[in-house]
């Protein structure tokens, strides 16, 4: 067996086995704790190899809130286990958009067993190396190696979605990029720019008409049907 | 990751006491999949490429991890896996800084990664259960235990006692805990909530000994539903032996 330590925590325990306390007995922070454990458990049964990452982006949105969005919380879900119930699935769909958007999704290919090859990775993590891009790149180098059509058609997407994205105006490229390129959630780019979720939502489906109806014009209607799902940059 | 090797990554969060793990499989990815959450603080997922082969341990979190390094929870893992999980608690505890921000504390975290063959990825052949344990649980006996718990909590936590360590705290917050999370799962136990309040029962929580040993022995008994009914009890009559207004 051959180990290697990425980090190297200092201190050994102190209490053997005595789980460790947070230090400041603040409520929030035990509150945080037990939030964490609760996503946990219930994240872990869907997809738990990302479990403790959709659990820190849970605690961390809790956090930064305000203390009195904090208190207001904790007042209406004494149960964190309760309240763990209303944010996780929301959460690992925001955490699974982020991670999908950072990948370039559509782009990189993973090998299957039976030969073959579908796009992303068959599981996530967050510092797990992508194990489809070795193979991708090792078909753009060698040129006896016919680069697959699903390949050339998903790049022809994205020049054109850049393309047409220079067409819109600042705000609404800046909007479209947030929300369908960033993975932003509609929710907080609306509470952030100060307008109703419903409003914005219709805002951004109006933008994505108007992107789709630019790429039918430019490339035909089975490229506008993907467009919106193409990487922005 | 070769035909006979993969690589193992496993994350441990000093503050919330979990731990995950997942194996890069590779090929191995894409086969029958056997999910495994024997309690609510234990999930673990193996792979298997053909029926009557040895499945292969693809990915796992435990909740209360430090508080269940020497129990049955880590005899599921295969022995290096769990030598690694040791390891890697024993070391990352350190991980957790003093002064830290709420945040921080939160994002602390410790990795380590090896490369095992996979054979050593193996399921132990003498795992507890290879089965998901569905207690069949009374719903009644359930509601009351968590009940029963939740206010041994409050109790504990009213009674007038000077806290300087904050240990009472930890222990209220941990019987909570215990409490939400058998009334979340229901059906199922909570080793690792309930390791850890045994645990946390000690000297600064205004107990006698005597009261700490039956607390610890009614928390090890919700381990195993065939014995909630007399761990409510002894949880009852602690109780109401430490109210206010019974003459102790």
């Amino acid at each position: 067996m051959k180990g290697t330590h990425t980090t190297t925590p200092k201190g050994a325990s102190t209490a053997r086995y005595l789980p460790l306390r947070p230090s400041g007995d603040d409520p929030d922070t035990q509150y945080a704790v037990v939030l964490f454990r609760h996503v946990v458990r219930l994240h872990a049964r869907r997809r738990p190899h990302d479990a403790d990452d959709v659990a820190a982006t849970v605690v961390e949105e809790f956090l930064n809130h305000d203390p009195e969005t904090r208190l207001s919380i904790m007042a209406e879900h004494p149960d964190a286990a309760k309240y763990a119930q209303l944010v996780t699935f929301r959460a690992g769909i925001d955490h699974d958009r982020r991670q999908r958007v950072q990948r370039c999704e559509g782009v990189r290919l993973t090998p299957l067993a039976d030969g073959g090859l579908t796009t992303g990775r068959t599981w996530t993590s967050g510092d797990a190396a992508p194990s489809g891009g070795a193979a991708l790149f090792e078909r753009v180098i060698d040129d006896d190696i016919p680069i697959d059509d699903e390949v050339t058609h998903r790049l022809a997407v994205s020049r054109l979605a850049d393309e047409i994205l220079c067409d819109l105006d600042d705000d609404d490229r800046r909007l479209l990029t947030r929300i369908d390129g960033l993975g932003h959630a509609v929710n907080d780019v609306a509470a952030e720019i100060g307008v109703r979720r419903e409003t914005l939502s219709r805002r951004v489906n109006r933008l994505r008409a108007v992107v789709r109806d630019k790429a039918a014009a430019n490339a035909g209607a089975a490229l506008a049907d993907v467009i919106t799902r193409a990487p922005v940059p | 990751m070769t035909a006979h090797h993969a690589v193992v990554r496993l994350r441990y969060r000093p503050a919330s006491d979990v731990v995950g793990g997942e194996v890069e499989l590779g090929a191995l990815a894409d086969t029958a999949v056997i999910v495994e959450s024997p309690d609510a603080d234990t999930h673990l997922e193996w792979r298997q490429s053909r029926e009557g082969e040895h499945p292969v341990l693809a990915s796992f979190q435990i909740v209360h991890v430090s508080s269940v390094l020497d129990t049955d929870t880590l005899r599921r893992l295969p022995p290096e896996v769990a030598s690694l999980v040791r390891q890697l608690v024993r070391s990352g505890r350190g991980a957790l800084r003093d002064g830290a921000s709420a945040l921080e504390q939160v994002q602390a975290r410790a990795d380590t990664e090896a490369t095992l063959t996979l054979g050593q990825l193996r399921r132990p052949a003498t795992a507890p259960s290879a089965v998901p344990t569905a207690i069949e649980v009374d719903t009644g006996l359930a509601l009351l235990v968590t009940a029963a718990v939740h206010r041994l909590a409050t109790v504990l936590a009213a009674l007038p006692h000077l806290d300087e360590l904050g240990r009472r705290d930890q222990l209220v917050h941990l019987l909570r805990e215990l409490a939400d999370v058998l009334r979340a799962n229901p059906g199922t136990t909570s080793p690792g909530t309930s390791a850890a309040a045994r645990a946390a029962v000690r000297g600064g929580v205004p107990l006698t000994d005597g009261e700490r040993r039956q607390l610890r022995a009614a928390l090890a008994a919700l381990d195993h539903p065939n014995t909630w009914r007399s761990s409510l009890d002894d949880i009852v009559s602690l109780t109401d032996t430490l109210a206010p207004g019974v003459d102790r």
